[in-house]
């Protein structure tokens, strides 16, 4: 999986701290090793302030949400795709979030709304639902390496792989 | 202020007086003024779903959708908001190039203000709509309405009460209308562009409710107008297509002139080819000359009305070959080169499909194709020769003819996707008074919707929470079709819900047909017993007034998947259940209603008696299918026992025969079979499609193929390739027009004849 998670990088003038990033780098493979969670961050990091995402996948069951870069459509009850939104300006966002099958064909977009509050600090996490179990995703085993876009406010902000097996 | 209702005939109602009135102003256009009109559309009560209101952020909780005005506030922590949505029904077949928003100011604000339009992004009803709700019940995920987070545009409101404000929405109906992939329309939201002002600032414009007519709220759109009834016949090295011009709908501004045709190998023309407008195309030598991926093959400015793709017709510089799966799209153009594109999607555009072929046999094309934006792989409903109702996982559901693939009626938007087969029932046969589809989705809502005319009946969330969402569609207890067993006075809805957050809680309920209202519901868990998901369309028992329901067991063994539940108002609800395993299928009842097969998700088929009458009843038989999952209903040959079951599995279609009374399935014999699907790895199929009299069976298979299988054999023997790398879906048959009608994981709906 390419998953990969850049970590915060910062900037001090224009001048970019490469020992930050290194470590954020190295942060991301331990992340990776430790939870096996696919996550993704806009790839080219953002200027400070401008609106960003970090995506992970997780199967959702009564007992929680599992996280993972592949799942068997055969044991998957529903993917959930984790949004973590990062500097986002007051008022109504909208991130819509699509799942592309193999083939390149959309599958399924969804679109949500959501409130920032005035003076509201720290990240925004949104999740969204793709059902897996008894869908024609199961069904019909639409299975392999599926992509999912997601943007904000009408702007993509990226995409990730994720791999449906049987 | 009471609701109103009226047809957009009835001139003394609403603001659909507007659109009647253009209407009958219009020029009785003929085939040369018909294109790029200009026509005004307005909230109407004629369908629920146009609809305006404003919402209050200083009482969260008022609704104020039948009032005479719309207020727009910024006051701090008191914002005031208004919604408008248009019904967009009379703009069938169109691509959209202009759609303005204009709302009457009856009363300025005391400082200009910059006010903003925004696309709403969720579902509302006008008399629910609070700065809290969407629905009743049902709250925004944003309060003071979900919108797109973009301010499509913008109108400085000036200080100057008694005049008209307008916003460019085109961007909007454009999505609304023709996207690739196609954003549902839930109208759009007027806001102060600064909010919280420490001095209120508001607004007041006039609401489709306004006493004066003139004043209520208006969409202008210009758009021109697709062709229509496009065919296409395939022959040795050639295609001919033909199709008709569309009678104006609204004022004339350029009138059609003629087409330009686009062709691509492979079953489809991404909706991505557009030709952009002002620009005069034409096909060159070599035919080299593209728009996007797709080769001009044809452009005329002088109405043709039909095209020979050949060497010896109208294309001699680049006749298909045979063999050859081609799409075709038919663009119609004005005067001035515009073409019927909506911005930068082609995707209501009509095509069809052809393959070309020295042998007679191996021809074909597609009687139409219609768009569906996303994957559609649930088989569609249909009324045969008179509409197919396409549910769409784009939160859109249309209505298409199937003679021709027209639109009976535009698009129109629910809450969210739709998975399951709409039923769709005649005038003459349901207890609602007009023909009707019920549609359910998977946020909760239920639909029911005029097929004549696309108006919506009813819509009702009967849970109101949108968790307990649809996966499978509804099942109709026909009262007309009832025997005395069946007590209630109307047609009785029944869905499950498929509420992934419990293995336990699920619920099937029954809704009363003709008023949307609950009439009995079943919920998992308590004192009742343990249910999980619901993915599967209930199956209703004429014979013994039951409806038979499928769900999951959290993959146990020991616990419910097959319900029998008693349809009336009164008695005992739960009559009987099975325990099967997870079951994604529906069953499928006999003809003589003795006994009942139905697959599970591990690979068994089995045979229940329908008189079952306890909880954990065993089945009377069972078959391990040596694969590892049924897919879809069986299908069952025979007036009485004994049965032929043709059932498909994960990678085979098989034929069984069951003897009520035996205790097991026969696999050999006479009428028994088993095909394998094609493919070094087999293609895994749909459901099985075939009827008691019908020779042959069809399935659709993941390899972008519809197998046509001997009911007799199993052998193959014909098939339609329509693209590679596509899944197809559940088909319905239109018996009258002998049709197959599938959607693809391509989205698009595809209509073939048959048999092959």
């Amino acid at each position: 999986m390419r998953s990969r998670k850049l970590g915060r990088r910062r900037m001090r003038g224009m001048r970019l701290n490469w020992t930050v990033f290194t470590v954020a780098i190295l942060l991301f493979f331990g992340t990776i090793l430790a939870f096996g969670c696919g996550q993704y961050q806009a790839s080219a990091p953002p200027p400070p302030g401008a609106p960003a995402a970090a995506i992970s996948f997780c199967d959702k069951t009564e007992a929680g949400c599992t996280a993972g870069g592949s799942f068997a459509v055969s044991e998957t009850r529903s993917l959930n795709v984790v949004i973590e939104w990062q500097n986002l300006s007051a008022g109504t966002h909208s991130q819509k979030v699509s799942f592309v099958l193999p083939s390149g064909d959309e599958y399924q977009t969804y679109e949500t709304s959501f409130l920032v509050a005035d003076g509201a600090t720290g990240p925004v996490t949104m999740t969204e639902e793709l059902p897996v179990e008894g869908t024609w995703i199961a069904q019909r085993r639409l299975t392999g390496m599926w992509q999912v876009n997601f943007s904000l406010d009408g702007k993509a902000m990226g995409a990730q792989a994720v791999q449906l097996t049987q | 202020m009471k609701e109103r209702r009226c047809g957009l005939k009835t001139i003394a109602c609403g603001l659909c007086v507007t659109l009647a009135v253009l209407l009958a102003g219009m020029n009785a256009a003929g085939r040369e003024r018909k294109i790029l009109q200009k026509r005004t559309t307005a909230p109407s009560d004629s369908q629920n779903r146009a609809s305006d209101a404003w919402i209050d952020q200083a009482n969260t909780g008022t609704n104020h959708g039948s009032d005479g005005t719309l207020q727009v506030s910024s006051s701090n922590g008191k914002n005031q908001r208004a919604l408008v949505e248009f019904d967009l029904s009379s703009l069938t077949n169109s691509g959209i190039k202009l759609a303005t928003l204009s709302l009457f100011m009856s009363t300025a604000p005391s400082q200009s203000r910059t006010y903003q339009a925004r696309r709403l992004t969720n579902l509302w009803r006008e008399s629910d709509a609070t700065w809290a709700n969407r629905f009743s019940g049902i709250a925004w995920t944003a309060a003071g309405g979900d919108n797109d987070g973009v301010t499509t545009q913008t109108a400085t409101t000036g200080t100057t009460s008694n005049v008209t404000l307008n916003w460019d929405l085109t961007a909007a109906v454009q999505q609304w209308f023709g996207a690739a992939t196609p954003i549902a329309n839930y109208g759009a939201q007027i806001m102060d562009g600064t909010e919280n002002s420490a001095t209120a600032r508001t607004a007041t414009f006039s609401s489709k409710e306004a006493a004066t007519e003139a004043n209520r709220p208006s969409l202008t759109v210009e758009f021109v107008q697709n062709v229509t009834g496009l065919t296409a016949t395939a022959g040795d090295s050639q295609v001919t297509l033909s199709w008709t011009y569309p009678a104006a709908v609204g004022t004339v501004l350029s009138a059609t002139n003629g087409v330009l045709i686009v062709r691509q190998s492979g079953g489809t023309v991404p909706s991505t080819v557009v030709p952009t407008d002002g620009t005069v195309y034409s096909r060159n030598a070599g035919c080299t000359n593209l728009i996007s991926t797709a080769t001009v093959v044809f452009v005329s400015s002088s109405l043709p009305t039909s095209f020979n793709d050949s060497a010896s017709g109208d294309n001699a510089n680049c006749p298909p070959a045979n063999d050859t799966v081609y799409a075709y799209k038919v663009f119609a153009k004005d005067a001035n080169n515009n073409y019927t594109e909506s911005g930068t999607s082609s995707q209501f555009v009509p095509f069809t499909a052809a393959n070309p072929s020295a042998t007679a046999s191996a021809r074909w094309a597609s009687t139409w194709v219609a768009p569906t934006g996303v994957t559609n792989l649930a088989a569609p409903g249909i009324s045969p020769n008179n509409v197919v109702v396409l549910p769409t996982n784009s939160n859109i559901i249309s209505g298409i003819k199937p003679l021709d693939g027209t639109f009976v009626f535009t698009p129109f938007s629910t809450a969210a996707g739709i998975s399951g087969r709409p039923p769709v029932l005649d005038q003459a046969d349901d207890s609602i008074g007009s023909s009707v589809s019920y549609s359910a989705d998977a946020q909760g809502f239920l639909y029911a919707t005029d097929i004549t005319t696309g108006n919506l009946l009813w819509m009702t969330n009967p849970t109101s929470s949108t968790a307990n969402g649809f996966l499978g569609g509804g099942a109709v207890f026909v009262k007309s079709f009832a025997g005395a067993g069946y007590t209630r006075s109307s047609d009785l809805l029944v869905v499950g819900t498929n509420n992934t957050t419990t293995t336990t809680g699920n619920q099937v309920m029954g809704v009363d047909g003709n008023s949307g209202l609950l009439a009995w519901q079943y919920i998992g868990g308590g004192t009742n017993l343990n249910m999980d998901i619901v993915a599967s369309t209930p199956v209703v028992d004429y014979a013994n007034s039951a409806v038979w329901v499928t769900s999951h067991s959290a993959a146990s063994a020991t616990r419910p998947s097959l319900w029998k539940f008693n349809a009336n108002n009164t008695g005992t609800r739960l009559l009987a259940t099975a325990n099967l395993n997870n079951v994604s299928n529906s069953p499928t009842v006999a003809f003589a209603g003795d006994v009942l097969f139905v697959g599970n998700d591990s690979g068994t088929l089995y045979a229940v008696n329908t008189s079952i009458n306890a909880t954990g009843a065993a089945p009377a038989a069972s078959l391990a299918t040596a694969d590892t999952q049924v897919i879809g209903a069986a299908i069952v040959y025979g007036n009485g026992s004994p049965y032929t079951v043709i059932v498909s599995t994960a990678t085979k279609v098989r034929a069984v025969k069951y003897t009520v009374g035996s205790g097991t399935f026969t696999t050999s014999g006479t009428g028994t079979w088993t095909t394998t699907l094609p493919g070094t790895t087999p293609c895994t199929p749909s459901a099985p499609l075939g009827f008691d009299g019908l020779a042959k069976v069809y399935v659709g298979c993941t390899d972008g193929t519809v197998y046509q299988l001997d009911v007799a054999t199993g052998a193959i023997d014909g098939k339609r390739f329509i693209r590679n790398a596509t899944t197809i879906g559940d088909a319905t048959i239109d018996t009258t027009l002998s049709l197959l009608v599938f959607g693809t994981s391509s989205s698009r709906v595809y209509a073939m004849p048959f048999p092959f």
